[in-house]
């Protein structure tokens, strides 16, 4: 019984980092960016979240995931068109990029501790502490929603991205910037759009994360385990992210009850060092944006 | 002479000076304000700041007024380090009270030693900060050898425990904790199933805990944090381990009630200080302040933060009483603490630094924190 309950539980923690992960190469897509505030990004989301639940205390849970998902999203619009776009118009290397990244993410750690306090903040809703059974295994009631969220969500992008005008001329705009401009596609807004799904697909994940722990300025640690679960799936392609996710999960989870659970916080790094050995682009095909 | 006491106030205005017989006594205060473990600084700061304004409205250092001067380490040893040497530095503080992580206060304790400033602690636990024979630091919490040698007896004598498997914060909290432990385990014949050392950061503990299960122990213990106790006692519900869970201090921490949900019950731990356990007329004095002013129960480290003030205030009324208030006699009079009593029961400060005081052991029922044994 414990394997299987290891092994769902690596699952959702898993699609967790796998959502993370979305963002990160989503934006890196977009941009050519490493955005290393998405785990503060989605740190934000779930807090979002607790005040949407906070104000509206009859709101259904999936309602609260797409209003945070919504606002968050917003957010990470307004991050993109005041903080990162006029960096990459003026030419900024790659390097004060990142370091930006890094400063958005502590300034929304510190505006969340500012904003929400230090203390860690439980979700006041039944989902925190409630057990269902799933064939006869006891699960939190929250695994469900991340399960559908999981499936929504890649339907969802790949409709998106290969249905949608939107989508094409996003993925236009990261494929070959200068021929989709010319196509009449807005690379600012193409940018700020991708930057905005990033954030809002964090967002979900913050949500869905909260039940299972706490809501707390330093959840955005989070974001160095998922960046290993981008980065060995391939950093810029989003199933790889999804699938880099669910291979860190799990790999932690059960590696760690099988070798040492002391460093099981060690395992994501230890299977992304691996992958890269094996693999030097990561698990998907077509290797990173240069 | 009116003319004379007018001049004597005009000078005082210009000068902007108070009268030479009232000073203002700079102390620092420091602890985690913000970050995962930001109740155990904020909480005793709040407890501070309630006993310094009593002892300046009340005259306890006659003119006299302490300042408070406080400063978040974030829980951070190297900010802790940092915020002391400001405040000795930059506002000259006679003495420091803080901090409330061992890791904190091992770094600060280098800083106020170096500049032979007194320290006095309110919780912090490590055995090996008073066994480097330091003479500028003292504590009102126990070290943690105590906490562990009680906890060990009380498990094997009251709880009838034949066999234990330790949880242990990575970290100079957790390893004296569990090695004093282990120690006192040993010699009562308390089996030591297996121990774990996890990274602070850990939040999924469910692989640990299902490899504890397997062993089989007559009690699950913890040596971490309060946030940490929250979730294992969560994923201990979640995977549905029935274990008798002792989770330390945590049990007095609403955080960690909030975070384990109705798991927390049934938990057991011990307390720095049980709000309604000292049967004192200072014990009960405090509890009916507290209430008038917050409309509830003080919190363990809001207690110890009211104490730690008083018995460094208690100092500084024996220097000043002495005829010399500086850091040197203020340290030399808070080594001198005996049978102090304090809201949360009396306070003697031994030789080395450590302190000789009640350890309330409780229980979690029906959410409420109960008194099971108060060892003296």
């Amino acid at each position: 019984m414990n394997v299987t309950i290891l092994l769902l539980s690596g699952l959702a923690v898993g699609c967790i980092y796998g959502l993370v992960a979305a963002g990160f190469s989503m934006v890196y897509r977009a941009m050519g960016l490493v955005n290393f505030a998405q785990g503060d990004i989605m740190m934000v989301g779930a807090f979002i979240g607790y005040s949407i639940i906070v104000l509206g205390p009859g709101l259904p849970f999936w309602l609260v995931i797409i209003l945070a998902a919504l606002v968050t999203a917003a957010l990470g619009f307004l991050i993109e068109r005041f903080a990162f776009w006029p960096a990459v118009k003026r030419g900024a290397d790659q390097i004060y990029l990142v370091l930006l990244t890094l400063g958005v993410g502590i300034v929304l750690s510190n505006g969340a501790r500012i904003i929400w306090g230090a203390n860690p903040l439980v979700y006041p809703t039944p989902i925190t502490h409630e057990t269902i059974m799933l064939a006869n295994y006891p699960v939190p009631g929250v695994y469900p929603y991340i399960a559908a969220v999981m499936i929504l969500l890649v339907i969802g992008l790949q409709f998106f991205f290969t249905r949608s005008w939107m989508g094409l001329a996003l993925r236009a705009s990261a494929d070959d910037p200068q021929t989709a401009s010319i196509m009449g596609v807005n690379l600012g807004f193409a940018s700020a759009l991708s930057f905005a799904i990033a954030s809002g697909i964090g967002a979900v994940a913050g949500v869905l994360y909260a039940p299972i722990t706490f809501a707390s300025p330093d959840m955005g640690l989070i974001g160095i385990k998922a960046f290993a679960a981008a980065a060995l799936g391939t950093l810029g392609s989003i199933p790889g992210a999804l699938i880099g996710g669910l291979i860190v999960g799990v790999g932690e989870t059960i590696g760690g009850q099988l070798l040492a659970p002391e460093y099981q916080d060690s395992m994501a790094f230890l299977l992304m060092i691996a992958i890269l050995m094996v693999k030097p682009t990561g698990l998907m095909a077509g290797g990173p944006r240069t | 002479m009116k003319w004379l006491s007018k001049a004597l106030a005009v000078v005082w205005l210009a000068v902007g000076v108070t009268p030479l017989s009232a000073k203002d006594l700079p102390i620092g205060f420091f602890g985690p304000m913000s970050g995962p473990v930001a109740a155990y600084g904020s909480e005793s700061l709040l407890g501070a700041q309630l006993a310094v304004e009593e002892i300046n409205s009340q005259g306890y250092l006659g003119a006299d007024k302490i300042k408070l001067i406080p400063a978040d380490d974030a829980a951070n040893p190297g900010t802790a380090a940092q915020a002391v040497q400001r405040m000795i530095d930059a506002d000259g503080v006679l003495a420091v009270v803080g901090g409330s992580t061992s890791a904190g206060t091992a770094a600060a304790i280098e800083v106020t030693r170096a500049a032979e400033v007194p320290q006095l602690s309110p919780l912090a636990q490590d055995s090996a900060l008073t066994q480097v024979k330091n003479p500028w630091f003292a504590r009102i919490a126990q070290a943690s050898n105590v906490w562990a040698e009680h906890t060990a007896t009380w498990l094997a004598r009251d709880k009838k425990a034949k066999s234990v498997y330790l949880f242990v914060r990575n970290d100079n909290f957790g390893h004296p904790l569990a090695d004093a432990f282990e120690k006192k385990a040993k010699e009562l014949g308390l089996e030591i199933k297996g121990r774990v050392a996890y990274e602070p950061t850990m939040r999924e503990f469910k692989p640990l805990l299902a490899k504890a299960a397997e062993t089989k122990p007559d009690f699950f213990v913890l040596w971490g944090y309060y946030t940490e106790a929250g979730l294992m006692a969560k994923q201990m519900a979640e995977m549905q381990i029935k274990m008798p869970f002792f989770v330390g201090s945590s049990i007095g921490i609403a955080q960690y009630r909030d975070i384990a949900g109705p798991a927390a019950d049934g938990t057991f731990g011990m307390l720095y200080y049980l709000a309604g356990s000292i049967d004192t007329p200072r014990g009960k004095a405090f509890l009916k302040t507290w209430q008038e002013r917050y409309k509830r129960m003080p919190t363990q480290y809001e207690g110890m933060g009211y104490d730690v003030m008083y018995v460094l205030a208690d100092a500084i009324k024996r220097a000043a009483a002495g005829g010399k208030v500086t850091t040197r006699t203020i340290r030399d009079e808070m080594f001198k603490t005996k049978d102090f009593q304090g809201a949360t029961g009396p306070i003697t400060i031994l030789p080395n630094g450590d302190v000789q005081r009640p350890l309330p052991l409780a229980e979690l029922r029906d959410g409420q924190v109960i008194l099971n044994t108060l060892l003296h």
